[in-house]
């Protein structure tokens, strides 16, 4: 902010200096000036009233508490969970590709599965004779 | 919020609160802002009616920017002495501005020193604000703002539009233009042994 008191020679640019009479008038108007800051207009308050009614009528509304959106509470869905958990979707690709395989070779295995299970004395119709419920008691108790 | 806690914000920050809804807001800008627009309407246009027109437009087109203000760009005061000066610009043009006669103003005739004073200081504001209006617009805008608003060079050529050494220019040429007119009542308005 400039000083508003005193004027200075050369904020209003060439011209006045160099005129003695106008250096002296510009003094003069100090005087005027001072007068009229001393005695700003004040506005009436009927008009300070139609303002502030101005003011608020074409004031946006407030947002209400009501109307603002809940803040939004993380939510994960069961498979959200469990694709979480696996690693995300490229690890449960992966896994789906890994068991479908699988199932396929149980279904049809290649000939290199066979002569491998060949070689290993397993033939593909070979079933490996398990216990039976009963007879595992029985070999319990017996046992003592 | 209430009012007092406002007082310490920025112009920026009110009218951020302003349209967001916040009442105080509204309260203390128009606390704040209408009595300055409304004393540069005053001077400018020398017309109390005319004044209170122009500031109540004014601070309405405020109120409706201010959704889209963008904080920062332009002081709210800048802006406001801008588009007041323009309002004040456009009403003078169309009635065909007429000055008050420099001779039509009273001089003081109360002997008692006190009154005198008193009657002084109103008679060299009449006096100035007569001589005001004789000036074109641009030069009358220039001083206003410079020499009774306090505002700095660049500030006015903001407002005014112009460049920093146009608004020189002007307000140099209006005081020795103000300086003329006044000098024709320098005896009568007491200033060669007062101030």
């Amino acid at each position: 902010m400039t000083d508003r008191r005193k004027h200075k020679p050369t904020p209003d640019g060439p011209g006045d200096l160099s005129n003695p009479s106008a250096q002296a008038l510009d003094v003069d108007l100090d005087i005027f000036f001072d007068a009229a800051r001393s005695a700003r207009p004040e506005p009436s308050p009927e008009l300070m009233a139609r303002v502030l009614d101005d003011a608020l009528a074409m004031q946006p509304p407030a947002q209400p508490l009501a109307a603002r959106p809940a803040p939004s509470v993380p939510t994960r869905s069961w498979l959200g969970t469990l694709l979480d958990t696996l690693g995300g979707w490229p690890a449960a690709a992966s896994l789906a590709t890994a068991t479908l395989a699988g199932v396929w070779i149980g279904i049809s295995p290649p000939d290199a599965v066979s002569a491998v299970t060949a070689q290993l004395g397993l033939a593909a119709e070979a079933a490996i004779a398990l216990p039976d419920g009963e007879e595992l008691i029985t070999t319990y108790l017996d046992e003592g | 919020m209430p009012l007092d806690r406002m007082d310490h914000l920025s112009d920026d920050a009110l009218l951020a609160a302003y349209a967001a809804g916040d009442q105080a807001a509204a309260r203390t800008l128009t606390l704040r802002l209408t009595p300055r627009v409304f004393a540069h309407a005053m001077r400018l246009l020398g017309d109390r009616a005319e004044a209170e027109d122009v500031t109540q437009d004014a601070l309405m087109r405020l109120w409706k920017v201010a959704p889209n203000w963008q904080a920062g760009t332009a002081k709210p005061s800048t802006w406001l002495f801008t588009v007041t000066a323009n309002l004040c610009t456009d009403r003078l043009r169309r009635k065909g501005r007429q000055g008050v006669d420099i001779d039509a103003i009273p001089e003081p005739e109360d002997d008692a020193p006190r009154a005198e004073h008193v009657l002084q200081e109103q008679a060299r504001i009449a006096a100035l604000e007569s001589a005001l209006q004789s000036l074109p617009d641009g030069q009358r805008q220039a001083v206003v703002l410079r020499h009774i608003e306090g505002l700095g060079n660049p500030e006015i050529a903001e407002i005014m539009d112009i460049s920093v050494r146009a608004v020189e220019s002007l307000t140099a040429r209006g005081k020795r233009a103000l300086a003329a007119a006044l000098a024709e009542k320098r005896e009568a308005l007491g200033y060669d042994h007062d101030g």
